[in-house]
């Protein structure tokens, strides 16, 4: 057991961590059970949060190895309105499993600014799986959320 | 069903916001996952480790007596029950004295703890006496087959189906000609996101069990726990939770919602049940394996007379599923054109492998795959237009076809049309194996098949206050269809107020009326049905009140904003409700049961069933374009137009979403999507070996909905989600014979199956290669008992892991972050089992799958001194073991270099841009071997020791194996960067408690993801010398996803002076030897000639010569001959001066 302060969502608390322990367990047992386990493998991304303010895996993230701050889908889903009503207009999510990992990586795009490239788009969003939406609707959202042109 | 013929004008309603879209968007909304009742206890599953085996006894004693273990249950603690499923009742909760497929679920353990559950089950002695097993449709259609379950079935055919409609003789005798073929699919993983979960507590006093589980079907479920426990049904309260994906998978109770009840109860505590990711494609519901051999008759103008088809279902060890989709499967292939005859034969089967499950179309996508395909091949053979031919054939309006089914609207010649025109079909006509292609294909499907009253019948219930709040309840649930927006929009739509202000009660058993849950599509037609009228029925009801204040005629008043309005005069619908008789506190209520008004047509393989099968037929067509890359195999599908008939459309989001969800699940099956397995064994247990479509794979679809309210149904809907599967696998198929001439028959559309097409590379004989005599003599004597032998005899070194309960790695009790190189290498020589660790992304996942026994990790991103990116004085690029991918191609780019930029495309291709952001250059290097038979527990040579065999040689080698130069391994080093590396002739640097030495990239690994690398040596830096940073440098890389790992790659080094000529040429292979692979065979066709001189095909087969595939990985050779003239062809491409 290790004793550490983390900032998550703009609060800086102690947490005990057991050595070894992932953070995605930290946030879920912390209440935030919005960060979703789909696989435990790094290779859906439904555990997608910032640490640091870039996006990342939580389910393969040491608890220990964070140092920066991180943002959760809780944490974001204000700075998200934009692109989560886009969600609901345009068909952007179904069961909604993928969903919180889905805003968090939107996020993290259009902080970092939009391409306007469909082929860029696609290749920068290709680590979050949906089994329901077949995409068109979380990517056309995500245009509409950074003021990009919808292609569709 | 008492509704009023719908409005044919009105095709769609307005689009709204689903009611739960602000929880499901902010990670508000509650899963089965996420519910965490107080002292919940943690439930785990043991399950059998063979495929078939008879249980000679099961030990629990020392289970039972195991620290925080609070019940331990086995069969003989069930009560003896079976699950009903479809009636067949051949489940057991658990082993019932036999095992009879890998995976079976022999015992359960409620514990305090994961770890104390576990160790729990390791306790439970379990005796097996193996029995024969027959774990594939071949092996148990084989003559002598073992029977994989005696009881039932001797010869393994679970059901059989022999159905005639029409005259077949009449139609016969005027179809001269006729086509015939097998169709096969692959076996999909449904695949939710969210994997099965079951929360149970049970109620002592009360005896009430409360259940939180993910349905689409909370009545179906409710009633087999229900059942399965010996309790009244509602005594089983099935909770509302948010459902994440059900996709048929969860229509019927799954294996541990029962489970969670009775250690629920044996316990006295709360239980949750949790698969993983692994558990949820290895352990649950898959869809049902199928084979079609269909012919059809037809004559010289296009007629279709007859079809015949006979359909075999693989069911797995229970049938479930399997004999419903055979029977669906045939009866569609009877009714889908017009046809004067059809005879349909069906068989499932029982094999001794997983259980397969209803699946999204049950039946229908297979059955459209085999006629949609035929139907192009029958076009070709008459030289006819395929749209023409299926225009000639249709069912129009009216119609009833040979096995009773009442076409009372079709718009499919709509469909078609509208396809015809967007996808450009005419002009497309001239791509004919250009490698570019258009292809379309059909289905119809069911709005409901009303094979029972239960499926044909639905309550619902809707009250109104008197502030006027409607509440909507109904005992549907919404996996993702968009239900709850469905009803809350025909709610609406009938008392005139916007569906965001309907309030919807749904799935709760407890406070929910009956519905029969979704399943056939039945949702918005029954369901659907049901709140309709209960909202009608309010409706009038409030008429008839305000009609008593205004004096005038009921059907005056005007329903709208939320009041009653007559002649400028209006009242608020809860005034109303108040005021009305009927209302009780206030609150008007109406509680409707609906029936569909056409008669049960029973469809077990008992039955005829001829009769009109639904209240409602749908239809679509999908058109695709595809490019095929004939050097590769690759099939990329460009855009997809997909015509809809469904009546009017009650939700036009979920609708648009649910036709794009469709088409790309169907494109997952057309193109990638298949559980493989070995014995029984899957090989497949997560989505990196799944390929089903990413953001990159799902091509933009353009939906349209065509036609106008039908006559039977809700507001005149009809139904969608099974639909919009159904057709695109067949046109995919189409597409690519349009593309190349190509005809695949069998799905996944994978590039084995293009390339293995072609005549194949020339190979050297053996004769003349002593070094492959030895591996040719072994592989030869596999299949005639090396490989049995070895399986079952071999001597296992630690020994267990073939449990498919898997070992749990040991804890880890240190995590080291050290400040400096020193450090680490201090840190790992001075704890037992200390591994370095970058980015840990393949760490994490190796410690799960029983690879990675080490107890202390050492963090090497910590040390700032590992981490620098940057180039010498000289010229030289070193770029730090531990930097991040991300971090390293945002460098490369910066420095900008030719040979910098290849190397920054070729991280750009690893993985995911999460993966990128995590993983380091070190860790993508030293990853271990993807083999999905060394990471799924099979215990081979590499993973238990010398005596065992290499189960890649007589199982499905055909993408991640190697083609030349393996000997007892046949992996392969799964690091792309690797590739790229060699070619760039990098070295790299090694730190030990020494210093530093450096190794040549060429000979950095000693076997497949086997670094060379002793205890306490970690890599420091790598090293690019300047001259190869400034040649020409292509990578390429052949994949099912865009993430996915390589199954072939190559990348190509050129050094040209300024006249052109090469100087240097180095050219790697990636995913066909267990280490990259230079082909120097190649290079020298390509060093010391000009530019214009190399005769690149045949520089790029050059290599070929030696390889070495084994049975059904040959097609690799092409592949990497493909991918090998491409780079090579764009390095030659790139602009060179006197230095590059």
């Amino acid at each position: 057991m290790v004793d550490m302060s983390l900032s998550i969502n703009g609060r800086v608390e102690h947490y005990r961590v057991t050595t070894g322990e992932m953070l995605i367990d930290i946030l879920r047992r912390s209440g935030l059970t919005g960060t979703k386990d789909g696989c435990r493998r790094g290779e859906c991304g439904a555990c997608t949060v910032l640490v640091g303010g870039r996006a990342v895996l939580s389910c393969l993230t040491f608890a220990q190895a964070v140092s920066a701050p991180v943002e959760t889908v809780e944490g974001l889903a204000g700075e998200a309105t934009a692109f989560r009503e886009a969600l609901a207009d345009l068909g952007g999510f179904q069961c909604g499993y993928c969903t919180s990992g889905m805003v968090v990586r939107a996020i993290s795009l259009i902080r970092e600014g939009l391409q306007d490239d469909d082929g860029e788009l696609r290749h920068r969003m290709a680590g979050n799986l949906c089994r329901c939406t077949g995409y068109q609707g979380i990517l056309n959202a995500l245009r509409v959320a950074a003021g990009a042109q919808e292609v569709a | 069903m008492n509704l009023r013929a719908p409005d044919p004008a009105i095709t769609q309603l307005p689009a709204i916001r689903h009611p739960e879209w602000e929880a499901r968007t902010t990670g508000a909304i509650a899963y089965a996952r996420d519910i965490f009742p107080d002292g919940m206890l943690v439930g785990r599953i043991l399950r059998s480790p063979h495929a078939h085996a008879r249980i000679v006894a099961i030990d629990v004693t020392a289970a039972r007596r195991a620290p925080g273990v609070a019940a331990v249950l086995t069969d003989a603690d069930m009560g003896g029950r079976s699950y009903r499923d479809y009636g067949q009742g051949d489940r057991p909760p658990l082993a019932r004295g036999r095992v009879s497929f890998f995976g079976q679920e022999i015992a359960v353990v409620a514990a305090e703890t994961e770890e104390q559950a576990d160790a729990a089950l390791a306790l439970i002695e379990v005796t097996y006496e193996i029995l024969a097993s027959a774990t594939t449709l071949a092996e148990a259609t084989a003559p002598n087959a073992a029977a994989a379950y005696p009881e039932r079935a001797p010869d393994n055919v679970a059901t059989r189906a022999d159905r005639e409609f029409g005259n077949l003789s009449a139609a016969r005798a005027r179809a001269p000609h006729t086509a015939r073929a097998r169709y096969t699919y692959g076996i999909q993983a449904h695949a939710c996101m969210e994997p099965q979960s079951t929360v149970a507590q049970w109620h002592e006093a009360s005896g009430v069990l409360d259940i939180w589980a993910p349905t689409q079907s909370p009545r179906n479920v409710r009633g087999e726990i229900a059942h399965m426990l010996g309790l009244e049904p509602d005594k089983v309260r099935l909770h509302r939770v948010a459902v994440g994906g059900d996709f048929g998978s969860r229509v019927k109770a799954s294996d541990i919602e029962v489970l969670a009840g009775a250690l629920a109860i044996a316990a006295g505590r709360p239980v949750g049940i949790r698969l993983s990711r692994a558990d949820e494609f290895a352990f649950n519901k898959r869809q049902h394996g199928s084979e079609i051999d269909l012919a059809t008759g037809y004559d010289d103008e296009g007629n279709i007379a007859w079809r015949a088809a006979d359909t075999t279902i693989e069911n797995g060890a229970f049938i479930h599923g399997g004999s419903n989709m055979m029977n669906y499967a045939s009866i569609l292939m009877g009714s889908q054109y017009r046809l004067e005859g059809a005879v349909m034969r069906g068989r499932s089967i029982y094999t001794n492998r997983r259980p397969g499950g209803a699946f999204r179309g049950a039946g229908g996508p297979q059955a459209a795959f085999a006629i949609e395909s035929q139907m192009d091949e029958i076009a070709g053979q008459l030289g006819m237009d395929p749209i023409d031919l299926r225009l000639r054939n249709l069912n129009r309006t009216g119609d009833t076809t040979i096995t009773g089914w009442e076409i009372a609207s079709s718009h499919a010649a709509e469909c078609l049309m509208e396809v015809r025109k967007r996808l450009g079909w005419d002009a497309a006509q001239a791509l004919a194996s250009s490698g570019r292609g258009v292809g379309i294909a059909l289905a119809m499907h069911v709005s409901g098949a009303i094979v029972a009253p239960a499926t044909g019948r639905a309550e619902a219930v809707v009250e109104i206050g008197h502030n006027g709040g409607i509440t909507l309840f109904s005992g549907c649930a919404d996996p993702g269809t968009g239900e709850y927006a469905v009803i809350a929009q025909l709610c609406a739509q009938e008392l005139g107020v916007a569906a965001e202000d309907i309030l919807v009660e749904a799935m709760d058993t407890a406070t929910t009326p009956y519905d029969p849950g979704a399943g056939s599509s039945r949702g918005t037609m029954i369901t659907g049905g049901a709140v309709l009228a209960a909202s009608r029925e309010l409706a009038d009801l409030l008429r008839g009140e305000a009609a008593g204040r205004f004096g005038c005629d009921p059907a005056q008043i005007l329903l709208s904003g939320g009041v009653a309005s007559f002649g400028g005069r209006s009242v608020s619908l809860g005034e109303l409700a108040a005021g009305h008789p009927d209302s009780a506190a206030g609150v008007l209520r109406v509680h409707r049961e609906t029936v569909v008004e056409t008669p049960v047509v029973p469809m077990t393989h008992e039955d005829s069933a001829v009769g009109n099968l639904s209240p409602a037929y749908s239809f679509a067509v999908h058109g695709v374009e595809v490019e095929v890359d004939r050097e590769t195999g690759a099939v990329k599908v460009l855009r997809v137009v997909a015509a809809h008939d469904a009546g009017t459309v009650v939700n036009p989001v979920g609708a648009d979403g649910q036709v794009v969800g469709g088409v790309v699940m169907g494109l997952g099956a057309a193109l990638g999507e298949q559980l493989l397995y070995l014995d029984g064994r899957p090989l497949v247990t997560g989505y990196g070996d799944y390929p089903m479509p990413r953001t990159t794979e799902a091509p933009p679809v353009e939906v349209v909905f065509v036609g106008d309210a039908s006559p039977r149904g809700p507001l005149g809907a009809k139904s969608i989600s099974e639909v919009a599967l159904m057709p695109i696998a067949a046109a995919v198929a189409n597409a690519v014979a349009h593309a190349t001439g190509i005809r695949v028959r069998s799905l996944p559309i994978t590039p084995d199956k293009i390339i293995g097409a072609g005549p194949g590379p020339r190979i050297a004989s053996l004769w003349g290669r002593p070094d492959r005599w030895w591996s040719a003599a072994v592989r030869r004597a596999y299949p005639t008992g090396l490989f049995w032998a070895l399986d079952r005899w071999g001597p296992r070194r630690g020994g267990g892991s073939l449990s498919p309960n898997g070992r749990r790695p040991g804890k880890i009790e240190n995590h080291v972050f050290p400040a400096t190189s020193r450090d680490a290498v201090a840190a790992l020589l001075g704890h037992h089992a200390a591994r370095p660790a970058g980015g840990a992304t393949d760490l994490v996942v190796a410690r799960e799958q029983g690879l990675c026994p080490a107890t202390t990790i050492v963090a090497l991103t910590s040390c700032p001194d590992l981490r620098a990116c940057a180039a010498d004085a000289d010229g030289t690029l070193v770029i730090g073991a531990a930097a991040t991918l991300r971090e390293t191609a945002e460098a490369l780019r910066t420095l900008g270099q030719t040979g910098d930029l290849a190397l920054a495309e070729t991280i750009g291709a690893i993985a995911t841009p999460q993966i990128r952001e995590m993983a380091t250059v070190a860790g993508n290097l030293c990853q271990d071997k993807r083999c999905w038979f060394y990471r799924n527990g099979f215990d081979c040579f590499k993973r238990a020791g010398a005596g065992r065999p290499c189960y890649a040689v007589v199982g499905d080698h055909r993408y991640f194996h190697a083609v030349l130069g393996a000997g007892r391994c046949q992996a392969i080093t799964p690091s792309d960067l690797a590739t790229t590396l060699t070619a760039l002739e990098a070295i790299v640097v090694v730190e030990d408690r020494a210093g530093q030495r450096q190794v040549a990239m060429g000979d950095f690994y000693r076997g497949p993801g086997e670094p060379a690398l002793a205890e306490g040596e970690i890599v420091h830096s790598i090293r690019i010398p300047a001259a190869a940073r400034m040649s020409s440098v292509s990578f390429r890389k052949l994949t099912l996803t865009s993430d996915g790992f390589a199954i072939v790659s190559a990348c190509t080094r050129l050094e040209r002076d300024g006249e052109g000529r090469i100087i240097k040429c180095r050219i790697v292979l990636g995913g066909i030897a267990n280490t990259p692979f230079r082909a120097r065979r190649s290079e020298a066709l390509v060093a010391g000639r000009l530019q214009h001189g190399v005769n690149v095909a045949e520089a790029a087969n050059a290599w070929a010569i030696d390889a070495h595939p084994l049975a059904n990985n040959g097609w690799k050779i092409e592949a990497a001959i493909g991918v090998l003239r491409q780079s090579l062809q764009a390095a030659l491409d790139q602009p060179y001066g006197p230095a590059g």
